[in-house]
C-alpha cells in the first residue's frame, strides 16, 4: 500500500470542504472493507484518505410513515441487520444483511460504502432497486437525490463526483399488500454472491399485480432492474407459469461478466432460477400481507 | 497402572494454542532482523539473458541482493534424492510463473519491495507447455534437459487380456482431477541467524531434517553446520514438505552472518508453493455378472508442473493403489508423470491416492449400477481379506479392516434409511454414495526409517527426543502417549524435545500418515534399548545376569525371585553419578521390498489403513449446487492411540474432501489469492458420524497404523457417487463444480 | 507524516505513532508484539485476524488502525483472566476444537463475540457466526460443539 495523508473530518460540512479542496487527489474511506484491499493491491493510490468511518452525524436509521426510511451512509451492516425499525418495516433489508459477507465485515463495513464501491455483485443494491430507493449525494454547495437505478455508471463506478459524498439512503414507504424477497446464489457462505435477485410485488384489491420490481446483482457491470420482466406482471394475476416466463425474460435482460467461478451463460441461467425463486417467495409474502 | 493409550488424553499443545501463545513461522522475530523478499519470474518459460541489480542496490535500506551466482553449493533441491531439479534462484532458465530469480535482503519490507521492482531481468521467452500429454509428444521443447518425462511406474499382475475375456461386463471411463492448493492457514515463514559457527533456521515445516540437509547442500556445507528448528506449524497437508523460505534464509545468513526473516504473503504462497498433482486416469475394468472383478487396466498421466518435488512418489502411489482395496487377479497399470510450465506439484494429503480413489470408486459404482448390486455389497464381494494378494503381489496377512469398515457404514446407512431419499422436492434430489479406500503407511518400497531417543532422569521424569514434526495432526501427543504407556510414567512427567536438528535425530517427514506407525515404533524401540541399559546396570548392582531380569512397574525384578528388585530411578541416579546418561536410542524402518521396475512386484508398504464412507447429498438441478447432508466414515486405524484425535482427523478429512469434490480448483494464472479459491466453511459441513475400526496391526505400536491422509480419501468418491444416485449424472472431472454439474445435467436432459 | 493513535488494548491504554496506512493487525503484531492475532490472507477473507473493537468482532487486517482511535480492542491475549482460561478457551481444549491452532485465536474471538451478543445461540447461529473464520484442519464440527457447550455452561452458571 502506498503512503497517504490521513484526514478525519469531524462533521459532514468539514468533509465536504475537504473533498472540495482535494477532489481527485483524495478518496473517501468508510469501513474500508473493500477499499483497503484495492489499496493493498495498488489498484488505487490516492494522496489523501478522507476517513468518515467515525462520522456519527451519518450513523442513523430513521423512519416515518410519510417519507419512509432514511439510513445514514456510515451506518454499519450490523446496525441495519439488527434495527427493529428495519425489521418491522423493511425486513428484507435485515434478511439481506444477515447473509452479507461475514460477521466481521458487517461489523465494520457500512451500507454507504457498499453502494459506493459499486461491486456489481454487492448485496445491498438489488433489494434497494426492488423498493425504488434513492440516495442523497452532497457537495459543498448542496445536495441531490439520485435513484439507486441511476447510481451505478459502470463496473466499480458511480455518479458520485470527486467533490461529493453519499450521505443517505432513502427507501419510500412500502405500499400495503406488498411482498419483497431477496435471494442470492453463492458457493460458500461469506463470499460475494455469483448472482442475487430481489423481487417486490404489490397486489391490488383483486389480488392481481399492481406493481412489480426486480433488482438483480452480478449479471451486468452494475446492479440492474429487469424492466421487461416487471412489465409482464403488471395488471396480471401472478401464476407459476407467469413467473417462469418472466424469469426467462429477466435472464435475457442481463449481460453478465464471466469470471473464475462462472461463465456468462451459467450466470444467465442461474439468475433466471433466482428471479423465479425470489418471485415465488415475494408472492407468498404479498399474499400474506394482503390477507 | 493408568492407561495412556486408547485414551482421549488432552493434547500437549492445548494451552498454548488456546491462549494464542504458540509462535508460528510468521510470528518469529529477532530485533533488527533483515527482511527477505524474492524477485520472481513473470514468464512460464524463458531463458535468463541477464540480471541487473545495480539500480536496486542503490535503494536506501537494501543490504544485499543475491542471485544464482551467490549460491555456494549445488543450486538444486528436491525432496526425493534422485530428482533434485529445482533451483533456489534460477540460473539459466525459469520454468513457471513464480520461479525465483533473485533475493533481496533489506532493513524493511518496503525497501525490499522497491528493490524487487527495480531488479532488471532480461528474458528470452520460450514456448511454454501447459498440458502433460502434449509435453510427452516427440519434438516438444524440453522443460528440463533430461526430457519432459519425470518418471513412470508400472504394475503388472496376471494376464490382463485373459482377465477381460473372462469378464461379463467391461467399463471404460476417463477421469480427471484438478490442481489443488493446500491452503494451510499459516503462510510459510521463519527466521535465521548465525550462532556457534552454524546457520540456525527456525521455520514452519513438516520435515526439519530434510530441510537441514538440502539447505546444507545448497550452501556447500556439511549438514552439522546448519541447524533447523521447527517452530509452531499452522497446518501442512504436504505443502510444507518442500523447502520454501528455508533455502532463502540459509543463503542470506550464509553471506550476511546476521538475523533475517522471511514470510510469504498469501499470494506468494499461492503462486510458489506445491500443489496437488492433477491426474488423467483412463480405466478399463472387467467383472463377472456376480460383481467379481476380473481385470483392471489403468493408464495414468500426471502433471507435475515445472519441478519434480514428490512427483515420483505420487505416480508410484497412484499406480500401486489403482485397483482400490479389492482382489483383482489381472492388473495392468501404467503411470507417467510429465513436466509442464505450470505451478509445480508436490505432496498433498494422500499423494495421488485421493485422485486414484475417485477413479476406482467411480468404476465400482458404475459396475454396481450396471449389475444391479448394492454399492456396498459389490465392494464386500471384492474387498481384501486376510490372505488376499495385492496387485504388487503382496500377501496381506493381518490388519485388513476394509470389510469391517463396509459393514459399519452399511449399518448406518440402513439404520437411518438414507437410501429412501427423504426430503426430496421438485428440482432438488437426494442421493447416497459410497467410497472406499486403502492407503499404504509410509513411503513406497524405499527405506524410510524414523529414529528417537528416550532418556530417564533421576527425578523420576523422562525426556522424549523426536525429530517428528507436529503440524497440527497431533504427533507430539501421540508419541508421548506411546512413550508414557510403554514406560509406565505419567504423560506430564515426560518432557518432549522435538524437531530441532541439533538435539533430535531424523524421524523422517511428517507425511504418508507415517508418524504414529513409524516414529511410534522408533519410540517403542528406544525404550527397549533403554531397558537393556537399565538391565545391564541392574545386573551389576544386583549381581544377577541380565537375562534373569525383567522391567515392571518402575522396577527391575529378578524373574526367579520377585523379592529382589531395584527401582529404575535408583539405577538412573547411580548411572548419572558415574556420568552415564540413561538414554535409549531407537529406530524403526518398515519392512518393505523395492518394487520391480518392470512389473511393480514387491512389498511397497508394511501395512495399510482401510476405510469406507457413505455420504448423503442433495443436488439442486436448477443451479448444480450440491449440499452434503450426512456422512459416516469408518476407518481401520489398527488401534486408536487417542480416539478423540482420530475422530477429529476423520471430520477434518471430510471437510477437505468436500472441497476436493465440489469446489477446489487452482487455475494457473487465474487463482491468485483466497478470493479465487474456495474451501468449505462451517456452513458446508454435513452431520458426520466418525467410526473407528480397530483391526490391530501386529507390527504397529500397540497395534496402531495411521489416519491423517486416509481421513480425506473416501470423501470425494462418496459424494460423486451420491450425485449419480441423486440425479443420474456422472461427474468424471473434479471438482464437481456448478458448471460441470449443470453441464452434465443439461446433457442428460438433451439426451 | 506519522499520526498518533490512542487506543486501549486488552485494558491497557497505548499511544503509538504510526503511518496512516497501518492496519490494526500490523499495530498489534508489529508494534506491540501481540502475535496471538494471526495474519493469513490479509484481505478479510479468512478472519484469522479477528479481534474485538468495542466488543464487536472485526478483521484486524481490514481496519485502518487510526479508525480505532479512542476505542477498546480485545485480542486473544486479553481473553483469559490471568492464568485462568476463558470458558471458551477451556471448551476448545476439552472438545479438541483445534488441530494446528492457527485459526484458533480468531475462532475464540468470534465465538466470544457471538456469546456476548447472543448467550443462547442455536447450532445454526453458531455456524453462521464463524462462517467467515476459515479452518483447514478440523472440519469445524468440534468448534461448533465447543461454542455451544460454552453457551450452555455460561447459562447454567448464570442461573
Amino acid at each position: 500500500m502506498r503512503d497517504f495523508e490521513y484526514i478525519a473530518p469531524k462533521t459532514v460540512k468539514e468533509t465536504l470542504d475537504v473533498l472540495d479542496e482535494y477532489q481527485e487527489d483524495c478518496k473517501i474511506i468508510a469501513g474500508g472493507q473493500s477499499l483497503l484491499n484495492i489499496l493493498k493491491q495498488g489498484l488505487m493510490a490516492p494522496e489523501y484518505i478522507i476517513d468518515i468511518k467515525n462520522l456519527e452525524e451519518l450513523n442513523y436509521i430513521k423512519f416515518d410513515e410519510k417519507d419512509g426510511l432514511k439510513i445514514g451512509a456510515t451506518t454499519t451492516h450490523r446496525s441495519v441487520e439488527f434495527s427493529d425499525t428495519i425489521k418491522e418495516h423493511y425486513n428484507v433489508l435485515s434478511e439481506m444483511e444477515r447473509h452479507l459477507a461475514t460477521v466481521q465485515i458487517r461489523n465494520w463495513g457500512t451500507i454507504g460504502g457498499n453502494l459506493c464501491i459499486a461491486d456489481p455483485t454487492g448485496d445491498v443494491a438489488p433489494p434497494l432497486l426492488a423498493m425504488d430507493a434513492t440516495v442523497i449525494i452532497a457537495n459543498k454547495d448542496g445536495e441531490r437525490e439520485v435513484t439507486v437505478l441511476d447510481f451505478g455508471v459502470d463496473y466499480y463506478e458511480t455518479v458520485v463526483g470527486p467533490n461529493e459524498l453519499l450521505t443517505e439512503i432513502r427507501v419510500p414507504v412500502i405500499p400495503s399488500n406488498t411482498g419483497i424477497a431477496y435471494l442470492k446464489y453463492r458457493i460458500v457462505e461469506g463470499d460475494a454472491p455469483i448472482v442475487g435477485a430481489a423481487v417486490a410485488f404489490t397486489l391490488n384489491e383483486k389480488g392481481a399485480c399492481k406493481k412489480a420490481r426486480i433488482g438483480m446483482g452480478g449479471v451486468a457491470p452494475i446492479p440492474i432492474r429487469a424492466e421487461k420482466a416487471e412489465k409482464m406482471f403488471e395488471g396480471e394475476k401472478i401464476t407459476d407459469t407467469l413467473i417462469e416466463e418472466a424469469a426467462k425474460v429477466a435472464s435475457e435482460e442481463t449481460t453478465p461478466i464471466p469470471d473464475i467461478v462462472a461463465s456468462a451463460e451459467y450466470k444467465k441461467r442461474v439468475i433466471g432460477v433466482y428471479v423465479k425463486r425470489a418471485a415465488k417467495l415475494a408472492l407468498t409474502r404479498a399474499e400474506k400481507a394482503a390477507n | 497402572m493408568v492407561d495412556f493409550v486408547g485414551k482421549d488424553i488432552l493434547r500437549v499443545d492445548a494451552f498454548d494454542k488456546a491462549l494464542g501463545s504458540i509462535l508460528y513461522g510468521p510470528d518469529q522475530n529477532i530485533e533488527g532482523a533483515l527482511w527477505l523478499l524474492a524477485k520472481r519470474s513473470p514468464y512460464p518459460h524463458a531463458r535468463i539473458l541477464s540480471i541487473d541489480t545495480s539500480q536496486a542496490e542503490t535503494i536506501d535500506g537494501v543490504v544485499r541482493i543475491f542471485t544464482a551466482a551467490d549460491i555456494p553449493g549445488e543450486n538444486s533441491f528436491g525432496i526425493i534424492p534422485v530428482t533434485k531439479d529445482q533451483t533456489l534462484l534460477a540460473k539459466d532458465k525459469v520454468r513457471y510463473i513464480g520461479d525465483a530469480v533473485a533475493l533481496v535482503a533489506a532493513y524493511d519490507l518496503k525497501s525490499a519491495k522497491e528493490a524487487v521492482d527495480k531488479i532488471k531481468v532480461n528474458y528470452e521467452e520460450l514456448p511454454a507447455i501447459y498440458d502433460p500429454e502434449e509435453s510427452l509428444k516427440k519434438g516438444r521443447i524440453l522443460i528440463h534437459e533430461k526430457g519432459n518425462l519425470l518418471c513412470s511406474s508400472r504394475i503388472i499382475k496376471g494376464d490382463i487380456e485373459k482377465g477381460f475375456s473372462n469378464a461379463d461386463i467391461i467399463i471404460e471411463r476417463e477421469y480427471r482431477t484438478s490442481r489443488l492448493e493446500h491452503l494451510s492457514l499459516e503462510p510459510e515463514g521463519g527466521i535465521g541467524y548465525f550462532e556457534d559457527g552454524r546457520i540456525v533456521i527456525i521455520a514452519s515445516t513438516q520435515n526439519p531434517h530434510y530441510d537441514r540437509d538440502d539447505v546444507a547442500r545448497l550452501l556447500g556445507l556439511s549438514p552439522d553446520k546448519v541447524r533447523v528448528i521447527q517452530c509452531g506449524t499452522g497446518g501442512g497437508f504436504g505443502g510444507k514438505l518442500d523447502i520454501s523460505v528455508q533455502g532463502f534464509i540459509g543463503l542470506a545468513v550464509y553471506h550476511l552472518k546476521r538475523a533475517v526473516r522471511m514470510v510469504y504473503s498469501r499470494e506468494e504462497s499461492f503462486l510458489t508453493t506445491a500443489k496437488r498433482h492433477p491426474l488423467i486416469m483412463r480405466y478399463k475394468t472387467g467383472a463377472k455378472k456376480d460383481g467379481k472383478l476380473t481385470a483392471v487396466k489403468v493408464d495414468i498421466i500426471g502433471d507435475t508442473g515445472a519441478y519434480a518435488s514428490y512427483g515420483l512418489a505420487v505416480i508410484m502411489r497412484a499406480t500401486v493403489h489403482a485397483t482400490g482395496p479389492y482382489e483383482v487377479e489381472n492388473v495392468y497399470v501404467d503411470g507417467k508423470m510429465a513436466y509442464t510450465n505450470l505451478p509445480w506439484c508436490g505432496a498433498m494429503r494422500g499423494f495421488g491416492v485421493p485422485q486414484i480413489a475417485f477413479a476406482h470408486e467411480s468404476q465400482m459404482d458404475i459396475l454396481a449400477h450396471e449389475l444391479n448390486i448394492d454399492p456396498i455389497d459389490i465392494r464386500l464381494i471384492n474387498a481384501f481379506k486376510k490372505g488376499s494378494v495385492t496387485a504388487t503381489g503382496q500377501r496381506l496377512d493381518h490388519s485388513v479392516g476394509i470389510k469391517e469398515s463396509l459393514y459399519k457404514i452399511k449399518e448406518i446407512r440402513d439404520k437411518y434409511s438414507w437410501s429412501k431419499k427423504k426430503g426430496e422436492r421438485l428440482g432438488t434430489y437426494i442421493g447416497v454414495g459410497v467410497g472406499s479406500m486403502w492407503y499404504g503407511i509410509g513411503n513406497t518400497g524405499v527405506p524410510n526409517p524414523s529414529t528417537a531417543q528416550v532418556e530417564l532422569l533421576p527425578d523420576g521424569s523422562a525426556i522424549l527426543y523426536t525429530g517428528a514434526a507436529e503440524i497440527g495432526q497431533g504427533s507430539d501427543t501421540i508419541l508421548l502417549q506411546i512413550a508414557s504407556q510403554r514406560l509406565g510414567i505419567a504423560i506430564d512427567r515426560i518432557k518432549l524435545v522435538r524437531g530441532d536438528t541439533l538435539y533430535t535425530t531424523n524421524a523422517g517427514a511428517t507425511s504418508a500418515s507415517r508418524q504414529t506407525y513409524i516414529s511410534g515404533n522408533a519410540v517403542m524401540d528406544s525404550i527397549d534399548h533403554l531397558e537393556d541399559i537399565l538391565k545391564a546396570e541392574a545386573s551389576e548392582q544386583m549381581d544377577l545376569p541380565s537375562s534373569e531380569l525383567i522391567v515392571k512397574d518402575g522396577k527391575i525384578f529378578s524373574i526367579k525371585d520377585s523379592s529382589k528388585s531395584i527401582d529404575i530411578f535408583e539405577l538412573v541416579k547411580i548411572c548419572n553419578k558415574n556420568k552415564v546418561r540413561v538414554i535409549g536410542e531407537g529406530r524403526f524402518d518398515p519392512p518393505t521390498i523395492k518394487l520391480d521396475p518392470e512389473t511393480g512386484q514387491g512389498v511397497p508398504y508394511a501395512t495399510y489403513a482401510f476405510a469406507s464412507q457413505v455420504s448423503r447429498v442433495e443436488v439442486d438441478t436448477f443451479t448444480g449446487f450440491i449440499k452434503v447432508l450426512n456422512s459416516a466414515s469408518a476407518h481401520d486405524v489398527g488401534k486408536a492411540i487417542n480416539p478423540k484425535m482420530v475422530k477429529g482427523q476423520i471430520t477434518s478429512g471430510v471437510a477437505m474432501g468436500i472441497g476436493m469434490a465440489l469446489m477446489e480448483e487452482f487455475v494457473p494464472n487465474k487463482t491468485k489469492s483466497l478470493k479465487d479459491y474456495y474451501i468449505p466453511t462451517s456452513m458446508d459441513m454435513p452431520e458426520i458420524i466418525p467410526i473407528i475400526v480397530e483391526d490391530k496391526e501386529p507390527t504397529g505400536p500397540f497395534g496402531a497404523k495411521g489416519v491423517g491422509e486416509p481421513a480425506l480419501i473416501p470423501t470425494a468418491p462418496a459424494i460423486i457417487n451420491g450425485i449419480y444416485d441423486a440425479v443420474g449424472v456422472r461427474i468424471t472431472h473434479l471438482p464437481a463444480n456448478l458448471e460441470r454439474v449443470i453441464g452434465e445435467l443439461l446433457k442428460k436432459e438433451g439426451a | 507524516m506519522k499520526k498518533i493513535l490512542n487506543v486501549t488494548i486488552n485494558g491497557t491504554p497505548y499511544e503509538i505513532a504510526i503511518k496512516p496506512k497501518t492496519t490494526l493487525v500490523e499495530v498489534l503484531r508489529n508494534e506491540l508484539n501481540l502475535t496471538g492475532t494471526k495474519r493469513s490472507c490479509n484481505a478479510g477473507g479468512c478472519s484469522s485476524c479477528s479481534v474485538l473493537v468495542d466488543g464487536k468482532v472485526v478483521n484486524s487486517c481490514s481496519v485502518l488502525a487510526l479508525q480505532v482511535d479512542g476505542k477498546e480492542v480485545t485480542t486473544i491475549e486479553g481473553i483469559a483472566d490471568g492464568a485462568k482460561l476463558h470458558p471458551l478457551q477451556q471448551a476448545f481444549l476439552e472438545h479438541g476444537a483445534y488441530q494446528c491452532g492457527y485459526c484458533t485465536p480468531g475462532m475464540i474471538i468470534a465465538g466470544k463475540a457471538l456469546l456476548d451478543e447472543n448467550p443462547n445461540p442455536t447450532k445454526q447461529e453458531v455456524k453462521e457466526a464463524i462462517a467467515g473464520n476459515l479452518c483447514r484442519c478440523t472440519g469445524y464440527v468440534r468448534i461448533v460443539d465447543a461454542i455451544l457447550a460454552t453457551a450452555k455452561k455460561l447459562q447454567e452458571e448464570a442461573k
